[in-house]
C-alpha cells in the first residue's frame, strides 16, 4: 500500500446547509467524481463504479463510499473502498464546511488515500501528481455544480 | 512480467489505423516506439483489448518543411532520427538538443514523436518543446481531421485532448525567426532519465540587441510541461544581460509550482527552474549575437 | 619456462557470452514445460484471513494454484537462522512485506499463469507497519509474535580497554552515519527449473542460485529428501553480487510445488519487480553511532561502533553481514581498544540477504569516514592521520584485538604512499587551494580498507551460534586427454568473474601448456567435484589451492609416463611448450599428446583443496588472506545544483601475487560502480506503509556507464604466505572504499558549506539545501 496524502480547499458562492446538501446527492458527487460511472445510495453507502485512469493506465474500480456526518453541517468523513485490476485502493478525508460570509462557504479537506499492487511500487512518482490532479478535477466539478445551482437559487429568490 | 492477452492489428494505411480506432475506442491502443506502453502492457497496468501498431503506416515517419518555413514531423519519426535530421540541425537545433536528452540510444531509436507527444509525460523532452514553440498537433480521428493548439492540448498528468479513437498523425512546429538563438538545460538524477527539470528557450535579438523574441518552456514542475508566457512578456524588450537573466530566473522560479518526489523536493525543482533558464538565456543570447550555427 | 601468471590473458569466457552463445536460465525450455507466478502481497503486515483460488483454477492453461496453507501441508517453515524468523515458501497467516509470496499459480504459459493470478482473491486484515527500525526495537509492535520482540540478534562485543581509553582520550571524535539499503540487482534475476521424477524420486533443478553446491543440503532438507535425491545443475548465470544466493527460497518453492505436479518441469524467474521488492537481497539498511578516543597526534587509541540493523522481515540466511565486521573492525589501523555493539531488527521490508561486501562495506564506509572527521577536528591531513595509524608492516601477521581476524601481511603505509605518488597529492591539493579561491567547490577524497577474504570458514559463525561450523574446501580434477588437451573439472558456479580464466593460466603456468590446449568443464552438484562455489572473495585462494594440488599430482604421472617414453628417470624431465624435455635439453623430449595416447591408462588427478580451519587463540580466525586497496578521489560539487562531478579517480591495491590483472581490473571496476551506486543513486525506500516506493529500474537508480568514471589502476604486491603462489582473495575491496572515498571527496568540497556526507546515498537536492541553510546562516 502507498499512502497519498490529499488536501486542500475550495470556496463555494452558496450558504453552507445548500453545500452540505449537494455534497451528500449521490447524483452530484457522480456527476463531479472522475471517471465515475454511476452511483448510487443504499443506506448511508455510495456504491459505484469509478474508471480511474491516467494514460494508457486506467481501470475500473468497484467503489463503495461511506459518510459519516460528524458534525453536520460543520465536518464530515468520506471513506472509499474500491478494488479493481490494478489493485486496491482505499481512503479517508474528513471535510470541514465553514461560512465565511452570507453565501460564501469554505470546503477545506484533509486524508490520504492508500493504493495498492504493483502501481504503487512502479508508478511512484506518477501517483502523487496524478491524485492531485483528481481531486482538483473533482472540486472544479463540484464547483461548477454548486455555482450552477446557486445561480439557479438566485434566480428563484428574486421571483 | 506478461501482458494479458489482446488482439493484434498492423494495418499498413492511415484509413485502415482511422477505421481500427473507431472500431474499438476506449479499450484500444496505439502502439509506437512502445517504449511506454510496453512496460505498461508487461506489468499489466495498461490492458487494452486491442493493440494498433502502426509502425508500418510509412505516411507517418516523415521529417519536412512546412508551407510556412516551420517543421512538420510525423508522428512515426524516431528521437534518433531527430538528432541526425540536417533540416532539424538547420531549421530547429533546439528541437536535436532536446531530443539528444531523451534516453538512450536504444529507446531514441525505437521511441516516436508522436508516442512522446501522446503519452504526455510532463517530465519528458518533446512534449516540453511542443509547450514552448506552441507547436501545432495535427489528429485524426474518425470525424476527420484537426488540429490541436499545444497551449491547451495537455489538461492534466500524461492526459490530453486526445480521444482514444483518435491518432497523432504529425506536429507542426513553428519556424524560429532569423538569427535565433536558443538553448536546452535539463538536471537528471542519471544521465537518460526522465528529467528533474528542463528548460528550453528559443530568443531572437532586434537589430537594437534587444529581445524581440522569445519562447521559454519548462519541464518537470507541474502537472503538464509549461510554457512561461509571463516571463516571456517581460523579458520582451528588454536588453540582455546578467540582472535581466536573474529577474527571469527569479520570475520563473516563483510562477512554477513543482512537486516533490523520490528524486528531488520541491524546493529543488523551483530552485533548479531559476537556475536552469538562467543558464539557458545566457547560452541562447550567445547563440543569437554570434548567429551561430550548429555543425 | 612460459610464465602465465600475472599475464592479461583475453577471458576465455568472453567469446562465447559476447557472440550470444551463452545459455543462461531462462533460455532453457525443456518438453512439457510449465511455468509458474507467484502474487505478491500488496500489504507490508497483514493477517491473511481467506485465499479464495477457484477463479484462477478456471482460466484456460492454470494447472494448479497453490496457497500458503497447501504449502504448510507439506513442508515446514523456510529454514532461517537463528530459527523461527522465517514464513514458509507462500506465506501462512501473516505477511510481513509488500511483495512476500502468497499463493502461486502453474500454469501452461508464464501468459497463463499471470492471467491465472490476476484471479486470485486474498483477503487481508491490514496491521500497523513498523518501517522505522528505531520504531521496531521500541516492540510496540512485533512482527514475529512467538518471539516476542523485533531484535533478532544483539551482543555487544568489546576487546581491550575501551573505557580507560576513552577516559584517558586527549580527544573523543564522534560521528552518526546511515547507509542505506541497495542490493546487487544482477543484469539477470534469479529462478529455477524444477523437475521432479516421481518414478526416479529424483529432484533435478537447473538454476543460477549462487553457492548452489554449498546450498543443496539444505534445500533438500527443506524438500524433505535425502541429499542425493537432488541434482543442481548450473547454466550460465548472468551475474549474481551475492543475490543469488537467496534465489534458494524460489528453489524450495518450486521444488515443492514440483512435487505436487511431477513429472513435468517447472521454472520460475523472477521479473525485475519482484525482484526489486522480494528478492530476499537487500544489502544492509544501517544506522551507525561511531567514536574513536583520539591523542593530540591524531592517533587513534579505541573506536567504538554501535550499529543497528534493519535485517527485514525475516532471517531466511543468518544476520551474518551485521558480524562480518568483526573479522576487520578496526579496518587497516592498529586500533588496541575496539567495541562493536550490533543490534540487528526485524521490520516489514524486503529481508536482507548476501551483498558483495557482506556488511563489512558498510562498516568500512563509518571507519574511514571517522578518520576523516578525525583528520578534521584536528587539522591534520587525512593522509598523514591513516599513515599514523595503519598497522605497522612489521607487525603481519596481525591479529586483531577481536582475536575474529587476522591479516596475513601487507604494506599499508607503502600502499598509501604510492597512491599518493601516482596521483601527485601534493600537487592536487595545491591545485585544490587555487580552485577553491576560485569558487570551485573541488573535493579531494581518500579511503583505504582491507579485503578480508581468500576463503572463509563457518567457524566465525558458530562461535556466534549462527550456524554450523566448518572450513569449504575446494575439489578440483585435471586430467591429460588422448588428444593432449588438458581437461579442468570444476564445481563452482560462474557470475562473470572469470574463473575459467584464471584456471586456465593456473593450468597452463604449472603444465606449460598453451591456453588453447585447456578445456575447463563445468558439473552438476552430485558429480565431483565439489566446490563452495563464488563468495568472500575465495576463488582464487581456493582454485590456486585446489589446482596447485591436482597439477602437481597430473604433473607427476606425466613425467613418469614420458621417464618411460624417453627411458630417464623423471627426475631429469620437466614440461616445457606441450612436451616432457630433459632439463636443459629440450630437444630430447616427448609431447603431451604422444604421452597420452601411449599411457594406456588414463593420466588424471583429483586434489581437495582442504581449507585449512583457521583457529586462533580463542575465536576462530575465519579468513586467510588480507588485500588491501587504497582509493583516491576528486570531485568538484556545483554549487548551483549539487551535482557531484567525477575529476579524477585513482586506485591502488595489493592483492598478492595477480594471476590475471585485467580481471582483478574487471572485477574492481564493477565495485567501483556499485560503491557509486551505494554512494550517490542505490537506494530501496519505503514509505511509512512499508511500500517499497523504488519498484523498477526507473526509481531505483543503479548507475550506468555514464555514471561511473574512468579509474586509473596501479599495484604494489606483498604476496601472502599462506596461499599457493602468493594469491589474496580479491575483487570486491572497491565496495569498502569507493563510497567512503566518495564521501569524504564530497565532504572535503564542502568543507565550508554545511554539508557532511555521513548519510547515503547523497542526493543532489540534499547537497543544495544543506549549502543554502549553510549560506543563510
Amino acid at each position: 500500500m502507498a499512502r497519498m496524502t490529499v488536501s486542500g480547499e475550495s470556496l463555494f458562492p452558496l450558504e453552507r446547509q445548500r453545500v452540505w446538501a449537494l455534497l451528500n446527492d449521490p447524483a452530484i458527487l457522480a456527476r463531479c467524481a472522475p471517471g465515475c460511472e454511476d452511483l448510487e445510495k443504499v443506506g448511508d453507502t455510495f456504491n459505484g463504479r469509478m474508471k480511474i485512469g491516467i494514460g494508457s493506465i486506467k481501470g475500473t474500480y468497484r467503489c463503495q463510499v461511506r459518510i459519516a456526518p460528524a458534525q453536520a453541517p460543520d465536518a464530515y468523513t468520506l471513506t472509499i473502498v474500491g478494488k479493481g485490476p490494478l489493485g486496491s485502493l482505499q481512503g479517508e478525508v474528513q471535510f470541514t464546511l465553514t461560512s465565511r460570509e452570507t453565501n460564501l462557504t469554505e470546503l477545506r479537506y484533509e486524508g490520504q488515500v492508500d493504493v495498492g499492487g504493483v502501481i504503487a511500487s512502479v508508478g511512484q512518482p506518477l501517483l502523487k501528481s496524478v491524485s492531485d490532479y483528481q481531486a482538483k478535477q473533482f472540486f472544479e466539478r463540484l464547483n461548477q455544480e454548486l455555482t450552477a445551482r446557486s445561480s439557479a437559487a438566485g434566480g428563484q429568490a428574486e421571483r | 512480467m506478461k501482458p494479458p492477452a489482446f488482439r493484434y492489428h498492423d494495418p499498413r494505411t492511415l484509413d485502415e489505423v482511422i477505421a481500427l480506432l473507431g472500431d474499438h475506442g476506449d479499450d484500444c491502443k496505439v502502439l509506437a516506439g512502445g517504449q511506454s506502453l510496453v512496460p505498461l502492457l508487461n506489468l499489466r497496468l495498461a490492458r487494452p483489448a486491442v493493440i494498433v501498431d502502426v509502425n508500418r503506416v510509412a505516411a507517418l515517419g516523415v521529417i519536412a518543411e512546412a508551407s510556412d518555413g516551420g517543421l512538420r514531423i510525423g508522428a512515426l519519426v524516431r528521437h534518433r532520427e531527430l538528432v541526425r535530421s540536417d533540416l532539424v540541425r538547420r531549421r530547429l537545433p533546439l528541437l536535436r538538443d532536446a531530443a539528444r536528452c531523451i534516453g538512450h540510444a536504444a529507446i531514441r531509436t525505437r521511441g516516436t514523436v508522436g508516442g512522446s507527444i501522446a503519452h504526455g509525460d510532463p517530465a519528458a523532452e518533446l512534449p516540453g518543446i511542443v509547450a514552448t514553440l506552441g507547436a501545432e498537433i495535427r489528429i485524426r480521428g474518425p470525424m476527420g481531421e484537426r488540429s490541436a493548439p499545444a497551449a491547451t492540448f495537455y489538461t492534466g498528468p500524461m492526459t490530453a485532448d486526445l480521444a482514444a479513437d483518435e491518432l497523432i498523425t504529425d506536429v507542426l512546429l513553428p519556424p524560429a525567426p532569423a538569427g535565433a538563438g536558443w538553448a536546452f538545460e535539463e538536471v537528471a538524477r542519471r544521465h537518460g532519465d526522465f528529467a528533474v527539470v528542463g528548460v528550453a528557450v528559443l530568443l531572437a535579438l532586434g537589430r537594437d540587441g534587444r529581445i524581440g523574441h522569445v519562447r521559454i518552456g519548462v519541464i518537470g514542475s507541474g502537472p503538464v510541461p509549461l510554457k512561461l508566457t509571463n516571463v516571456e512578456g517581460a523579458l520582451v524588450g528588454e536588453t540582455p544581460g546578467d540582472g535581466v537573466f536573474a529577474g527571469a530566473a527569479e520570475a520563473a522560479a516563483a510562477s512554477v509550482d513543482p512537486h516533490s518526489d523520490l528524486h528531488a523536493s520541491a524546493a529543488y525543482r523551483r530552485h533548479l527552474v531559476g537556475v536552469l533558464l538562467g543558464a539557458a538565456l545566457a547560452t541562447a543570447v550567445e547563440r543569437a549575437r554570434l548567429a551561430v550555427t550548429p555543425r | 619456462m612460459k610464465s602465465y601468471i600475472g599475464r592479461s590473458l583475453p577471458r576465455v569466457e568472453d567469446e562465447r557470452l559476447l557472440r550470444g552463445d551463452g545459455r543462461y536460465l531462462d533460455d532453457i525450455a525443456l518438453p512439457g514445460m510449465l511455468h509458474v507466478a507467484v502474487l505478491g502481497s500488496p500489504h507490508a503486515h497483514a493477517r491473511i484471513r481467506a485465499v479464495a483460488v477457484e477463479d484462477a483454477d478456471a482460466v484456460p492453461g492454470v494447472v494448479r494454484v497453490f496457497s500458503g496453507e497447501d504449502i504448510r501441508a507439506i513442508s515446514e517453515p523456510l529454514r532461517g537462522i537463528p530459527s523461527g524468523w522465517t514464513n514458509h515458501a507462500l506465506a501462512v497467516e501473516r505477511v510481513r512485506y509488500v511483495g512476500e509470496p502468497v499463493a502461486a499459480v502453474v500454469a501452461e504459459s508464464r501468459y497463463a499463469a499471470e492471467d491465472g493470478r490476476d484471479r486470485i482473491r486474498v483477503e487481508y486484515e491490514a496491521l500497523p507497519a513498523v518501517v522505522d527500525p528505531a520504531e521496531a526495537v521500541t516492540d510496540h509492535v512485533v512482527l514475529h509474535p512467538a518471539k516476542g520482540t523485533n531484535t533478532l540478534y544483539h551482543r555487544r562485543f568489546t576487546f581491550g580497554d575501551v573505557e580507560g581509553a576513552f577516559a584517558s582520550a586527549e580527544r573523543i571524535v564522534r560521528l552518526e552515519c546511515r547507509w542505506g539499503r541497495a542490493s546487487g540487482n544482477p543484469v539477470e534475476t534469479g529462478g529455477c527449473i524444477c523437475r521432479w521424477d516421481s518414478h526416479d524420486g529424483l529432484m533435478t533443478v537447473w538454476t543460477n542460485m549462487q553457492a548452489a553446491n554449498f546450498l543443496s543440503p539444505m534445500v533438500a532438507t527443506q524438500l524433505g529428501l535425502p541429499a542425493d535425491r537432488l541434482r543442481i545443475r548450473r547454466p550460465d548465470t548472468g551475474g549474481s553480487f551475492g543475490a543469488k544466493v537467496a534465489v534458494w527460497k524460489y528453489v524450495a518453492l518450486v521444488g515443492l510445488l514440483a512435487q505436487q505436479v511431477p513429472d513435468r518441469p517447472l521454472k520460475f524467474v523472477e521479473d525485475r519487480v519482484e525482484h526489486l521488492r522480494a528478492s530476499s537481497s537487500h544489502g544492509p539498511d544501517r544506522r551507525y553511532e561511531a567514536e574513536a578516543a583520539v591523542d593530540a597526534g591524531g592517533r587513534v587509541t579505541a573506536l567504538r561502533v554501535k550499529c543497528l540493523d534493519d535485517l527485514g522481515a525475516y532471517s531466511e540466511r543468518r544476520p551474518g553481514m551485521a558480524v562480518k565486521p568483526l573479522t576487520g573492525l578496526s579496518g587497516c589501523y592498529e586500533i588496541p581498544a575496539l567495541e562493536y555493539d550490533v543490534r540487528c531488527v526485524v521490520t516489514n521490508k524486503c529481508p536482507q540477504g548476501a551483498y558483495r561486501g557482506f556488511g563489512i562495506h558498510a562498516h568500512n564506509f563509518v571507519v574511514e569516514r571517522l578518520m576523516d572527521t578525525v583528520a578534521g577536528e584536528l587539522g591534520l591531513d587525512p593522509v598523514a592521520v591513516r599513515l599514523r595509524n595503519f598497522i605497522p608492516p612489521e607487525r603481519f601477521p596481525y591479529v586483531l584485538p577481536t582475536r575474529l581476524g587476522r591479516y596475513d601481511s601487507g604494506d599499508y603505509p607503502k600502499l598509501l604512499r604510492h597512491l599518493c605518488d601516482v596521483a601527485d597529492y601534493a600537487r592536487l591539493r595545491a591545485w585544490q587551494a587555487e580552485e577553491r579561491v576560485k569558487g570551485r567547490l573541488v573535493g579531494i577524497g581518500v579511503a583505504t580498507t582491507v579485503e578480508i577474504g581468500g576463503y572463509f570458514d563457518n567457524a566465525l559463525y558458530a562461535a556466534l551460534d549462527l550456524g554450523p561450523a566448518g572450513p569449504i574446501p575446494e575439489q578440483v580434477k585435471v586430467g591429460l586427454a588422448a588428444d593432449g588437451h588438458v581437461d579442468v573439472h570444476v564445481g563452482y558456479g560462474s557470475e562473470g568473474q572469470g574463473q575459467d580464466t584464471v584456471v586456465t593460466q593456473l593450468v597452463a603456468h604449472v603444465l606449460q601448456v598453451d591456453p588453447e590446449q585447456i578445456r575447463v568443464h563445468h558439473h552438476d552438484s552430485g558429480d565431483v567435484p565439489n566446490s563452495f562455489g563464488t563468495g568472500g572473495s575465495r576463488m582464487a585462494v581456493a582454485l590456486a589451492g585446489a589446482l596447485g594440488g591436482a597439477l602437481a599430482a597430473l604433473g607427476r604421472q606425466i613425467l613418469d609416463h614420458a621417464g618411460r617414453l624417453l627411458e630417464r628417470s623423471p627426475a631429469e624431465l620437466e614440461l616445457d611448450a606441450q612436451r616432457a624435455v630433459v632439463r636443459g635439453r629440450p630437444e630430447i623430449g616427448v609431447d603431451l599428446k604422444r604421452i597420452a595416447s601411449q599411457a594406456g591408462a588414463p593420466i588424471e588427478a583429483q586434489y581437495t583443496w582442504p581449507a585449512p580451519e583457521l583457529r586462533g587463540d580463542e575465536f576462530p580466525l575465519s579468513y586467510l588472506t588480507a588485500a588491501c586497496a587504497a582509493h583516491l578521489v576528486v570531485v568538484e560539487v556545483l554549487p548551483t545544483t549539487g551535482q557531484v562531478r567525477f575529476l579524477d579517480y585513482h586506485i591502488a591495491e595489493d592483492c598478492g601475487t595477480v594471476l590475471n590483472p585485467q580481471v582483478v581490473d574487471g572485477m574492481t571496476q564493477g565495485a567501483v560502480a556499485q560503491g557509486i551506486g551505494q554512494a550517490l543513486y542505490e537506494q530501496y525506500l519505503y514509505d511509512d506503509e512499508g511500500q517499497l516506493l523504488t519498484g523498477s529500474w526507473m526509481d531505483y537508480l543503479v548507475p550506468t556507464a555514464c555514471e561511473v568514471p574512468a579509474t586509473k589502476k596501479s599495484r604494489i604486491v606483498t604476496p601472502s604466505p599462506y596461499t599457493a603462489f602468493g594469491v589474496k582473495g580479491t575483487g570486491e575491496s572497491a565496495m569498502n572504499t569507493t563510497p567512503a572515498a566518495v564521501a569524504n571527496a564530497i565532504t572535503d568540497a564542502l568543507q565550508d558549506r554545511g554539508f557532511a556526507a555521513n548519510a547515503l546515498p547523497v542526493r543532489p537536492d540534499a547537497i543544495w539545501a544543506a549549502m543554502r541553510a549553510a549560506g543563510r546562516r
